[in-house]
């Protein structure tokens, strides 16, 4: 405008943006050619500071200490977009050569073809010891007779409570039972001004993950001795009673007793509800322990877990954590050697002890991290239930993900809303 | 016209002082205040340590200063990786589009050709079509670009340019609306230079470097504001593209601190003030061109 | 111009007939054009012509990216007008751009318009103004999720200074849209502004002020005057900030993944979870489609009313 660009300053421009270019596009490089020896990378999804450290100062210095030459690029990520970003990955087919994966990976993983089956690996390796690994567990990871992961976290939940709380409402032993569990939420719940100042029972927490109220759902389904799917797993089975009884039960807490708030209430940084005194208990998994001792040591002596109540049954859900291998890997054995570093014994316990996540190794049971508290979580593995071994489960969650806010918040009577998520559900099934 | 202007609007305000004026004043700062107050909000809670951020009540200005964040944030985030690989991306989009926007618009303004009209009211309603509908064609466009990251020449057997700060580029070598924008610039420059300079034996190449690319700055400066706007803020693109840590975006590098577990408020601001210091800066020093840059001057034909 | 051309052949001495030749063609306005045209173009077709229409044919087959596209006729747009949650994408990004480009839009003109006369400080005004613009929707996003925060956010805290329980917005179904559409409109003003000030600049002075001398009062003129006189530039505005609402991912993404009850569920966040939550290609592109159309027609709509206008 006032000064005219000369063609000198044009051409400056030019340059300086395209030298800026080319230096940050070799400053790129050096990242892909760093050894000589097997290049690995690897995608994490549980990511927290400790498993960090664990991670970059522990197990991938000692996997290179003891396979020279080879390096481990990782790529840390979060659930929230993890299953959009693996997607995108295998269409792109640029994938991790080992990747975590979530509870329900393994049937879609097995149907899309995208994880080599280590069934051969296994079998040939004694001293990894597979057999150490529960039976439950190798269940949830062999898609007919192929076994496509290998577990490396159960994430098993059960009932967390604040003792200190519930004597102080005169409640002096854990609930067990449905009647027993309303009883002590009724008696510690206070409602403030402003709704809740204490949950007597914390449901979901008020984030905008849509997994976040079907998953507890779940744990009640279970309880009720209900299923998500039917055996074989070509129909919604939500529509039955024993569905009807779990959502009607929550529908009562959170509407007719009030004792507990939809939506929830908000962990505050890294205090969880239960944790920042929020709520009198909750359904969580070993992680309630780590968060009460890093960051509110002073409840470590009033917050405890006790085994899964009982329903119509005793039942919780496991959600089981795995490693796959990428079908894209150029090196499938040599993956494999990653793979079995990090889920043998001593590896996965520096993994487990640095988030204190439940192992899925029986001879890890008494491994020194595993405090008496943790072992109470570890016992109601027998009670667990895992998920249905079907494709495409990611999709078929979204419609009861809508139709469980639709009924809690008291906008669709339960059964409607039941008969209307397993109407959506069908239609997916068959439309597979 | 300009003197005039001030000239009434100045009596204006001096005559009947006033109330209108306040009125207007106190209307506009609290728009602003509302305006601005997300980021002041943003940079209270980056310095902030953790037990104010979740305090009882609100507090502007901490008690005691927590630069922690920032450096938490720096590290975790792999802050300077963040950084080279969005100026890469964000100076290449600046030069081809202010590059390729002033060619295409020298060419619509000033040259006549076979199908001329054809081509630039194709253009210009593709200007209408949001990025986001191509999102699977343009994906797949990159996954099978040939001769790149393993393809072969059909565009088979390879990765493309998906992971590559190539792949994330390439859809903003080039905007539709910069080509208009300049177009439109250059239809209102005065013939008379170029025609002079063509007598004087200037080839047209020359005229377009000599004459008009010197003289565009203005519009060079909004095109270059909107380019470095859009690539810098890019999010869905690179989401998809990207894959390795080592590639990230730092608008990709922001969910880092968004985990299930809960989110780290603190150092996630802290980051979010690193992201948009620059932007800020950039559009202060670009901002002059803005108005001047004939943005509606389309709209008037 | 042959002038030009001998001219220069004069200077440089040398009346070879086909350095001549060459010399015209390399300067004649055809290859010119072509020189400067053919890359933009080939990348603007490559980018935004190509795929429109190969997204037409996606939109009839179902593609999972590891098979080729099988043909199946209208399933895919039988779905997207069947199923329910598809179909609400399509009546929520409606929703949004009714409840935010109204208000978003007047604001804007409001705004310009106070802060196109001489005052002082209008430069730095004009700015704050233009901030959240400039903020990327990533930034934008986290910085509004802090604000809305049940339990530890700003919004709720002032909400409780006048004696407003805390709500929770982003999960509240009445709320979720709306505070996107605050945060939309937060995030728009200063761009919309910066076209209405341009506009405004092409408003002759002495309308106004003739109005002003015949006793109109500010408000007056502005609705009479201002206001009709700048309805192309409303239009462009409209039609420009709709289409800016219809692609609008990143807040979707950050704040609500479409929920609470799909309330949040807009059309390119259906096209997300369809392509990459799903691997259904072809129902994307089919929902793709559908908001292309949609788009298209209310841009046409847009200049079918600004061109009767200036006609009358």
């Amino acid at each position: 405008m006032n000064k005219k660009l000369s063609r000198r300053d044009f051409l400056k421009i030019a340059a300086t943006s395209s030298t800026a270019t080319g230096i940050a596009l070799l400053g790129l490089q050096p990242i892909a050619a760093q050894a000589d020896g097997v290049e690995f990378s690897l995608a994490m999804v549980d990511w927290s500071d400790p498993v960090q450290t664990a991670f970059e100062e522990t197990i991938l210095p000692r996997f290179v200490e003891e396979n020279p030459g080879s390096s481990v690029t990782v790529n840390w990520t979060n659930w929230g977009r993890y299953n959009e970003e693996m997607t995108t990955a295998f269409a792109s087919g640029v994938t991790p050569d080992v990747f975590q994966g979530g509870a329900v990976w393994a049937p879609q993983m097995a149907r899309r073809n995208w994880a080599v089956p280590l069934n051969d690996f296994i079998n040939a390796d004694a001293e990894w010891d597979w057999d150490d690994f529960p039976a439950g567990l190798q269940a949830d990871v062999t898609i007919r007779g192929d076994i496509v992961a290998v577990p490396y976290r159960q994430d098993l939940r059960t009932l967390w409570y604040n003792k200190e709380m519930l004597a102080d409402a005169g409640i002096d032993a854990a609930p067990t039972t449905w009647d027993e569990f309303l009883a002590a939420a009724q008696a510690t719940t206070v409602h403030g001004d402003n709704g809740f100042d204490v949950e007597g029972y914390h449901f979901s927490d008020a984030s905008g993950n849509w997994q976040r109220d079907w998953q507890p759902f779940l744990m009640w389904v279970h309880m009720a001795d209900g299923q998500f799917l039917s055996d074989d797993l070509s129909s919604c089975a939500l529509d039955q009673p024993e569905a009807l009884e779990a959502l009607e039960w929550l529908v009562a807490l959170v509407r007719e007793h009030e004792v507990t708030s939809y939506p929830g209430l908000d962990p505050q940084g890294d205090l969880n509800v239960l944790a920042g005194r929020n709520a009198a208990m909750q359904l969580s998994s070993a992680d309630m322990e780590r968060v009460i001792n890093l960051y509110a040591p002073d409840e470590a002596e009033t917050i405890y877990p006790t085994l899964p109540l009982t329903g119509n049954v005793q039942a919780t859900h496991s959600w089981v954590n795995k490693f796959f291998i990428s079908s894209q890997t150029p090196d499938a054995t040599a993956s494999w050697g990653l793979l079995r570093f990090m889920t043998r014994q001593d590896m996965l316990e520096v993994y487990s002890a640095s988030n204190n996540n439940t192992p899925p190794r029986l001879s890890l049971l008494e491994a020194d991290y595993m405090s008496e508290k943790h072992k109470v979580v570890l016992e109601s593995a027998v009670y667990a239930r895992t998920f249905p071994q079907h494709h495409n489960l990611i999709a078929l969650f979204r419609p009861i993900a809508a139709e469980l806010e639709q009924a809690l918040s008291g906008n669709k009577p339960a059964a409607d809303a039941l008969v209307d998520a397993t109407a959506a559900i069908n239609e997916i099934l068959e439309d597979d | 016209m300009a003197t005039l202007r001030a000239n009434t609007d100045g009596t204006f305000s001096r005559r009947e002082a006033s109330l209108p004026l306040i009125l207007t004043y106190i209307f506009l700062i609290i728009g602003a205040i509302v305006m601005i107050m997300p980021f002041v909000w943003m940079v209270s809670t980056s310095i902030k340590p953790d037990r104010e951020i979740f305090g009882d009540s609100i507090r502007w200005i901490p008690t005691e200063l927590d630069l922690q964040n920032y450096s938490d944030a720096f590290e975790q985030t792999n802050m300077p990786r963040l950084f080279v690989n969005t100026v890469a991306v964000t100076a290449v989009a600046v030069a081809s589009q202010v590059l390729l926007g002033s060619m295409a618009g020298y060419a619509f303004a000033r040259l006549h050709f076979r199908g001329k009209m054809l081509i630039f009211f194709t253009l210009l309603t593709t200007m209408m079509v949001p990025f986001e509908v191509l999102i699977i064609p343009v994906f797949l466009l990159i996954k099978f670009f040939p001769l790149a990251g393993g393809n072969d020449i059909l565009g088979q057997g390879g990765t493309g340019l998906i992971n590559t700060l190539g792949g994330v580029m390439f859809p903003n070598f080039v905007s539709v609306f910069g080509v208009f924008l300049f177009r439109q610039f250059y239809l209102n420059f005065p013939k008379e230079i170029e025609e002079a300079a063509i007598v004087d034996g200037c080839s047209r190449v020359g005229v377009y470097w000599r004459i008009l690319i010197p003289n565009s700055k203005p519009v060079m400066g909004t095109m270059a504001l909107f380019a470095f706007l859009w690539s810098w803020n890019d999010f869905l693109w690179p989401l998809v593209v990207v894959k390795e840590d080592s590639l990230k975006t730092i608008q990709l590098g922001l969910s880092v601190f968004d985990q299930e577990q809960g989110t780290a408020w603190a150092e996630l601001m802290a980051a979010s003030v690193m992201a948009v210091v620059p932007v800020i800066l950039l559009y202060i020093f670009l901002q002059r061109f803005l108005v001047s840059g004939g943005l509606t001057s389309g709209l008037k034909g | 111009m042959n002038l030009a051309v001998s001219k220069r052949v004069d200077w440089e001495g040398q009346r070879t007939d086909w350095r001549d030749r060459l010399y015209r063609f390399y300067n004649s306005q055809a290859f010119v054009a072509f020189l400067f045209l053919l890359v933009p173009v080939l990348l603007l077709a490559a980018l935004k012509i190509w795929p429109v229409f190969y997204n037409l044919y996606l939109s009839f087959t179902r593609y999972e990216l590891f098979e080729p596209p099988r043909f199946v006729g209208l399933k895919n747009y039988k779905y997207v007008f069947t199923n329910k949650t598809a179909f609400q994408s399509i009546i929520n990004t409606l929703l949004f751009t009714i409840e935010a480009v109204p208000v978003g839009t007047a604001l804007a003109l409001i705004i310009a318009k106070l802060l196109d006369q001489s005052i002082r400080g209008r430069v730095f005004l004009r700015t704050l103004y233009y901030l959240p613009v400039v903020s990327s929707v990533v930034v934008s996003a986290m910085i509004w999720r802090w604000i809305y925060s049940p339990q530890h956010g700003l919004l709720n805290y002032f909400l409780g200074l006048v004696g407003i329980p805390p709500q929770h917005w982003l999960n509240d179904p009445n709320l979720a849209l709306i505070s996107l559409v605050i945060v939309t409109i937060w995030g728009s003003i200063g761009s919309n502004m910066v076209i209405f000030l341009a506009g405004l600049q092409d408003i002759p002075r002495d309308v106004i002020e003739a109005a002003r001398v015949d006793g109109a009062s500010p408000v007056q003129s502005f609705l009479r005057i201002t206001v009709p006189l700048m309805r192309p530039v409303i239009l462009f505005v409209v039609v420009t900030f709709t289409i800016g609402i219809f692609r609008n991912f990143g807040l979707i993404f950050m704040l609500t993944q479409g929920g609470p009850f799909n309330r949040t569920n807009t059309m390119v966040w259906e096209v997300y979870q369809n392509v990459f939550g799903y691997l259904r290609l072809g129902r994307g592109a089919a929902i793709s489609v559908v908001m292309l159309v949609i788009v298209l027609i209310l841009t046409l709509i847009s200049f079918r009313v600004l061109r009767e206008r200036q006609g009358a």
